[in-house]
């Protein structure tokens, strides 16, 4: 056995054979395929080679934290069921879940290990059908991560914090979200880098809404400013379910956020919300991809993108109507606010319709923060570079204020501000 | 206080707006600049104010006998300088309770004094909103986001109460109000009449001026001041018009 063959024989699930062949047919197709390049018309702005050609460690060493350190993100004011993985793998002595009715929640390993029956009917039947080279890699090392099914009513939040310490750490975070009918579900998914190691995180996300159920998903990406991060989002939406997803990201080296969402049940909505904010040489990419499959499906996107230094943003929103998806009514917007000259964005919206009754609208601006406003600022006593920092934190706040959960609203605004070059300035003015 | 000379401006890399003013305020005065739209009025509230943009390409503007010109909007409302806006700029995220303490805060520190903290603050302003009929309620809203246009013309007088400037200048105050918003903005700005403090009133209307009576007028037309006189003139502009303007220069060329 090579040293790879013998990671693969310890990860959860090596003795449930369909989770075993579910990852030998991902390597396969690894193998065969390997990682995405510029030649892809998907990844033409963004170059994985500094990620993938890097040599991460696949085994998991002991790390000691400090209360102080993870305090500000356990966000103890929130009534929530909370699991926190420590560079991938869960970590009960942090965690709290408590028993409820209605809801098996679990972490995936657990879940892997045992050969949950709901799991295996769901696990890799969304993401698997599109295998690019990064959601093979994941199926094939998952190593740990959440497993939510809901069966009946609304239960309380669920609070998934990925922590990620010290170097070199690859892990593959994988989620499975099962929301059957007339259910809903809250998820609040926090990745964050405690300290400025390097380390590669490769994440996946499958969630089924059954009939008339909900998912709010909350991300929040705040990997270390040298972490390499992918993640794939996979919703599928039977009829008359509602998917909500407000998704932050400032964190990482080089991040590239996939959002595939499947509209396959007439009366289907989904909104996604989200803020970029890039500095120095980070390179922030995101590609959205909404297919209308039915009639009557809404779809709504709205991204704001804020770039400073040299950092460089890619936002691609694809939304397909498919020729039997009539009455589809599907917007998106994408608004970026560059602050220096060096910074970059390629906004690209992508519309294919091949149904003719429908609506779909889209707009991308990208400017620059409004003088009026900055002299307005000035003349009431604000100097220049507060008053910059005080729009910049507008333009920002305003996907923030969207967030329908008060308590991560706090701590989002207070995470935004350390962003800020002179974020102490602008604190009072809250 | 205020000394213009010969002052001429343009918009960057464009023709010449203001064509040679001059004009000499002092204190506990009341002037009323009034003139046709495009006549230069806002230019020379803006230029005032240390908006960027404009290009002076001749004279001078001295400000407690320094020069203003070559400072920051910032230091000039520090030094007592305050323009209210025709046209408020609404600022999404930040309070309205924020803005005014900061701004109060950042002028008494240039001075010299401690800063407010929020008790003293919040009493502060609290008085000065009765006065204005002003809501509590709008101190915890963003600055301006949603406010009606009259709400927002009492916002920008709110600001004048609390900053207390020596030099105000008002560009189009009364624009958009009803006659019980003129009223209780007129209020307002009486309220700020006093020996050490000087107005100008930039206005295309006269009635804001039969509430604030006015020691001088002066009627800009094409950038230049072609006519001053007392609180009579605005009178006789209400009666026949800006059209007089329009002969008189024709005559003139």
């Amino acid at each position: 056995m090579n040293e790879l063959e013998q990671h693969m024989a310890q990860l959860a699930g090596a003795k449930v054979p369909a989770i075993e062949r579910l990852r030998k047919e991902a390597l396969v197709r690894f193998n065969d395929k390997g990682y995405p390049d510029l030649r892809d018309e998907d990844w033409k702005y963004t170059n994985v080679n500094p990620m993938v050609s890097k040599d991460f460690n696949l085994k998991v060493e002991e790390v000691s934290l400090k209360q102080e350190q993870l305090q500000a993100h356990l966000l103890t004011d929130l009534d929530a069921h909370r699991l926190v993985f420590v560079n991938g793998v869960f970590t009960p002595d942090l965690s709290q879940v408590s028993n409820a009715s209605g809801l098996t929640l679990m972490s995936m390993a657990q879940a892997l290990n045992e050969g949950n029956e709901v799991l295996l009917a769901h696990l890799g039947q969304y993401a698997d059908q599109q295998a690019a080279g990064f959601v093979n890699a994941n199926t094939a090392w998952m190593e740990d991560g959440i497993f939510v099914h809901v069966t009946e009513g609304q239960t309380k939040s669920i609070y998934a914090l990925f922590l990620h310490v010290g170097e070199g750490k690859a892990s593959y975070p994988r989620n499975l979200i099962v929301v059957e009918n007339n259910s809903e579900c809250t998820l609040i998914e926090n990745h964050v880098g405690l300290d400025a190691g390097s380390y590669a995180s490769t994440g996946i996300m499958e969630a089924v809404l059954e009939p008339n159920s909900v998912l709010r998903h909350f991300v929040v990406q705040q990997h270390s400013p040298k972490a390499y991060s992918v993640a794939d989002h996979f919703i599928q939406q039977e009829a008359h379910s509602q998917y909500y997803t407000y998704n932050f990201q400032w964190g990482s080296r080089l991040a590239r956020q996939d959002i595939n969402v499947n509209l396959a049940g007439q009366g289907a909505h989904c909104s996604l919300d989200g803020l970029y904010m890039g500095r120095e040489r980070q390179h922030l990419d995101t590609h959205s991809r909404i297919d209308h499959m039915v009639s009557h499906c809404t779809s709504h996107e709205d991204y704001k993108g804020i770039l400073d230094d040299r950092s460089r943003a890619v936002f691609n929103g694809k939304v397909f109507v498919h020729p039997d998806a009539q009455k589809t009514d599907a917007n998106q917007q994408n608004k970026n606010l560059l602050l220096s000259k060096q910074a970059e964005v390629d906004t690209k919206p992508q519309l294919e319709i091949y149904a003719d009754d429908v609506k779909c609208a889209h707009g991308a601006t990208v400017g620059q923060l409004d003088e009026t406003s900055l002299f307005y600022l000035q003349s009431r006593g604000i100097d220049l570079t507060t008053a910059k920092d005080l729009l910049t934190f507008g333009f920002a706040h305003d996907v923030v204020n969207r967030v329908p959960c008060e308590e991560l609203r706090t701590y989002l605004e207070k995470m935004l501000m350390e962003q800020l070059t002179h974020g102490d300035n602008i604190r009072e003015f809250l | 206080m205020l000394e213009i000379k010969n002052l001429h401006v343009g918009l960057e890399g464009e023709k010449e707006i203001l064509k040679g003013i001059d004009l000499s305020v002092k204190a506990g005065e009341v002037h009323a600049i009034m003139g046709p739209n495009g006549s230069g009025k806002s230019t020379l509230a803006n230029i005032l104010a240390g908006r960027e943009g404009y290009n002076v390409t001749d004279g001078t503007v001295q400000y407690q006998g320094n020069n203003l010109l070559d400072k920051s909007p910032e230091e000039r409302a520090w030094e007592g300088l305050f323009l209210a806006f025709q046209y408020p700029v609404e600022i999404p995220g930040v309070n309205n309770i924020y803005l005014l303490k900061a701004g109060l805060n950042a002028m008494r520190k240039h001075h010299g004094l401690d800063e407010l903290d929020a008790m003293d603050f919040l009493a502060l302003v609290k008085d000065k909103m009765k006065a204005l009929k002003m809501d509590e309620a709008f101190l915890y809203r963003a600055v301006n986001e949603g406010f009606s246009g009259g709400e927002k013309k009492r916002n920008e007088i709110l600001q004048m109460a609390i900053l207390e400037p020596k030099l105000a200048i008002l560009d189009e105050t009364d624009s958009g109000l009803d006659i019980d918003a003129l009223k209780i903005v007129a209020e307002g700005i009486n309220a700020l009449r006093s020996p050490e403090r000087a107005l100008v009133l930039v206005t295309h209307y006269q009635r804001l001026l039969d509430y604030v009576k006015p020691d001088f007028v002066h009627v800009l037309s094409q950038g230049k001041i072609i006519k001053s006189g007392g609180s009579e003139l605005a009178l006789e502009l209400e009666k026949s018009g800006y059209s007089w303007i329009d002969d008189s220069q024709r005559a003139d060329s």
